[in-house]
């Protein structure tokens, strides 16, 4: 039984761990840091542990210090989220080693699936297709250049510790193959210690399809269908959706089966995910992660199945309740993440103080946000600011419905994602479902949505406020000044 | 009656007639579009039968930030004799050296160019990890290297001096 559970994340991420730990009677606990001393998530935990004091580290990836405050607080579990340490071996292992119970998987599925080499191997020795590519890890050029020539340009070198769209080079012609296998191992070693790569068939316009996956510890394992992750800028996500509008019946059933079996054959149990690649009728085994993923809403909202109960229940033990026959797909979600980001600039982060932030209310509309008017967006951490989560009974229902909606989000002080958003709601590649990894570059004149003469309007509006501003001027409502007092020391002397 | 002509600047010059504080022209056609205020800081134009929501986020001397569909744009208001005399410094600036500025705190993940090499307007000169992303910082401006105070795998404050461009004269 687990009684209490130390969420060591933030964000909109530790609220919905709290929701649901809430829901469950289970005691949540939360970080109190320096950087964020008054942050939303807090008012969400029962209990705060405050290390704001310890200005010099980042409490959430710090494994011992993480474990050490469980340990002192006498909590059951460590729910480490998305991010940070959740897929960092250490924390299970030292979870262990302290007797606390790490939500998640053990550190063999961590470490087997955390290198893209020996997850690749997993896969095909479980039957599960891979792009063609390199039997293990390439030590020289040479070796490089006879795969590339085998499976034939465009490759891919991959770090085997890459992750997040890092340690990743294109090669489209023999001849960058030098060049970019001497930056693909350079990057890989400094950036994660370790200088192995491999090489696979590169495909250009594929689409990005995931599945999720329930395992418990006694072999039990279910899919809960398919995510739509195509929509991404660097290899981040930015709008998910499920079910995904590119498979058929049939590959849906396939790529959910292969993610099962991957499961059951390394003896996976935790949450899951399973990624692809998806080109025409062919899909390719590309990643697993072991955590929660930041779109699981769009599977909960098709399938009503809440899986972070799902995690704490496998954590502590319990048999999955699910029967594959009995897990439906009902209607279709898409998430928009957005993020404090200026489209206008080509999604450069932005950061301050989120002066008002309201959310419409709608039953068709499930909201998870990080923050409220008032909070502050700190530059430390990610930019993720609110999840927006919309569905209908069918994909064109959530898809009309979800411009009216975004439209009605009121933000203010920050810039968000959300006029990249409008643009593709209103791109026909997306309305029609058919969309592929290169939609931003491809599909896209310009990454915000703009009304037809608003710029005009706006010229409009800043004159009329400059008129009302020299109007006032003599007026006696202008009596609000402002003044450095340093100012007048100088001035009286 | 007096007409008084401004110039709005964002990019493109719009020019706007006003007379006795109400707007009667717009790029010398006549049009008086319909303004609202809706509250503090928000208004609503109806122009050429469309309803367009916008907000005042500041109002600085003639410089003026405007919030349409969560899109930013910054204007600067103009008289014609104001406005020839900000073309004319434009073209000086022109001949001005730059420093770019880091506009967040992050570490300097790549540089991509080297003292004396000339850019062109757009070329990416470094990469900047904040926040998770790697950020492109892209000249402003065509001209040359003059000075690089960052190194690679360098943590930068927010407005720290990251280049410095001079123009081609």
């Amino acid at each position: 039984m687990i009684k209490s559970i130390l969420i060591a994340n933030r964000g909109e991420i530790a609220i919905r761990i709290a929701k649901t730990a809430k829901k469950m009677g289970i005691k949540t606990y939360a970080f109190l840091t320096h950087e964020e001393p008054n942050a939303l998530y807090l008012e969400s935990a029962d209990e705060i542990i405050d290390v704001s004091a310890e200005k010099f580290t980042n409490i959430f990836m710090d494994v011992n210090r993480i474990v050490e405050c469980a340990v002192e607080n006498g909590v059951d579990a460590i729910h480490p989220g998305y991010g940070f340490l959740s897929e960092n071996p250490y924390l299970p292992m030292e979870c262990e080693n302290k007797g606390v119970i790490f939500i998640g998987p053990s550190h063999v599925h961590i470490e087997q699936m955390g290198n893209k080499g020996k997850a690749r191997e997993l896969a095909i020795k479980c039957g599960v297709p891979v792009l063609q590519g390199s039997d293990g890890t390439i030590s020289t050029l040479d070796e490089a250049k006879q795969v590339a020539e085998k499976v034939g340009y465009p490759v891919i070198i991959k770090a085997v510790a890459g992750g997040g769209g890092k340690g990743m080079r294109v090669v489209l012609t023999k001849d960058d193959l030098a060049k970019m296998y001497k930056a693909a191992i350079n990057e890989a070693k400094s950036v994660f210690g370790n200088g192995a790569v491999f090489i696979e068939k590169y495909i250009t316009k594929p689409r990005h399809v995931e599945v999720q996956v329930l395992a418990d510890k006694h072999g039990n394992v279910v899919h809960l269908f398919d995510r739509e992750c195509s929509i991404q800028r660097k290899h981040q996500k930015l709008m998910e959706e499920a079910p995904s509008p590119a498979l058929s019946a049939e590959m849906r059933q396939v790529l959910g089966n292969d993610a099962v079996k991957l499961c059951q054959e390394t003896g996976y149990y935790n949450a899951g995910t399973v990624e692809y690649l998806v080109e025409g009728d062919a899909h390719y085994f590309m990643e697993m992660n072991t955590r929660v993923q930041v779109e699981h809403p769009v599977t909960e909202a098709i399938t009503g199945i809440d899986i972070i109960e799902q995690q704490i229940r496998i954590a502590a033990g319990e048999k999955l309740a699910l029967k594959q026959d009995e897990i439906q797909i009902n209607g279709s979600a898409i998430e928009f993440r957005v993020n404090a980001e200026d489209v206008q600039a080509d999604f450069s982060p932005t950061t301050g103080i989120v002066e008002e932030l309201t959310f419409p209310e709608a039953e068709n509309l499930r909201v998870d946000s990080g923050f409220t008017s008032g909070k502050v967006i700190p530059a430390c951490y990610d930019s993720l600011v609110a999840k927006v989560i919309v569905t209908g009974n069918t994909r064109e229902e959530a898809v009309a419905a979800s411009d009216a909606l975004l439209e009605s989000v009121k933000v203010r002080g920050i810039k968000t994602t959300i006029p990249f958003f409008r643009k593709v709601l209103t791109t026909g590649a997306f309305v029609s479902g058919n969309y592929f990894t290169d939609f931003i570059q491809t599909e896209l004149d310009q990454l915000h949505y703009e009304q037809p003469d608003e710029q005009l309007a706006g010229a409009i509006l800043a004159l009329q406020a400059y008129l009302e501003e020299l109007n006032s001027i003599g007026d006696s409502s202008l009596g609000d000044k402002e003044m450095n007092p340093w100012k007048m020391k100088q001035v009286l002397k | 009656m007096e007409k008084t002509k401004y110039i709005v600047v964002n990019g493109k010059p719009v020019s706007i007639e006003v007379e006795e504080g109400k707007m009667v022209s717009i790029n010398e056609q006549a049009s008086s579009p319909k303004i609202t205020k809706l509250s503090g800081r928000e208004y609503e134009i109806v122009l050429n039968g469309k309803t367009i929501r916008g907000e005042v986020l500041k109002l600085k001397q003639n410089t003026c930030q405007i919030l349409v569909n969560g899109n930013t744009y910054t204007f600067n208001i103009e008289t014609e004799k104001s406005f020839k005399r900000a073309q004319k410094l434009a073209e000086t600036m022109k001949e001005t050296k730059l420093r770019l500025l880091a506009p967040l705190p992050g570490v300097i993940c790549e540089v991509q160019v080297e003292k004396e090499q000339p850019v062109k307007k757009g070329d990416t000169l470094l990469i900047l990890e904040a926040m998770k992303m790697q950020n492109e910082i892209l000249s402003p401006m065509e001209g040359i290297i003059t000075e690089i105070s960052i190194k690679e795998g360098e943590n930068v404050l927010k407005d720290q001096v990251l280049i410095e461009i001079t123009p081609i004269s």
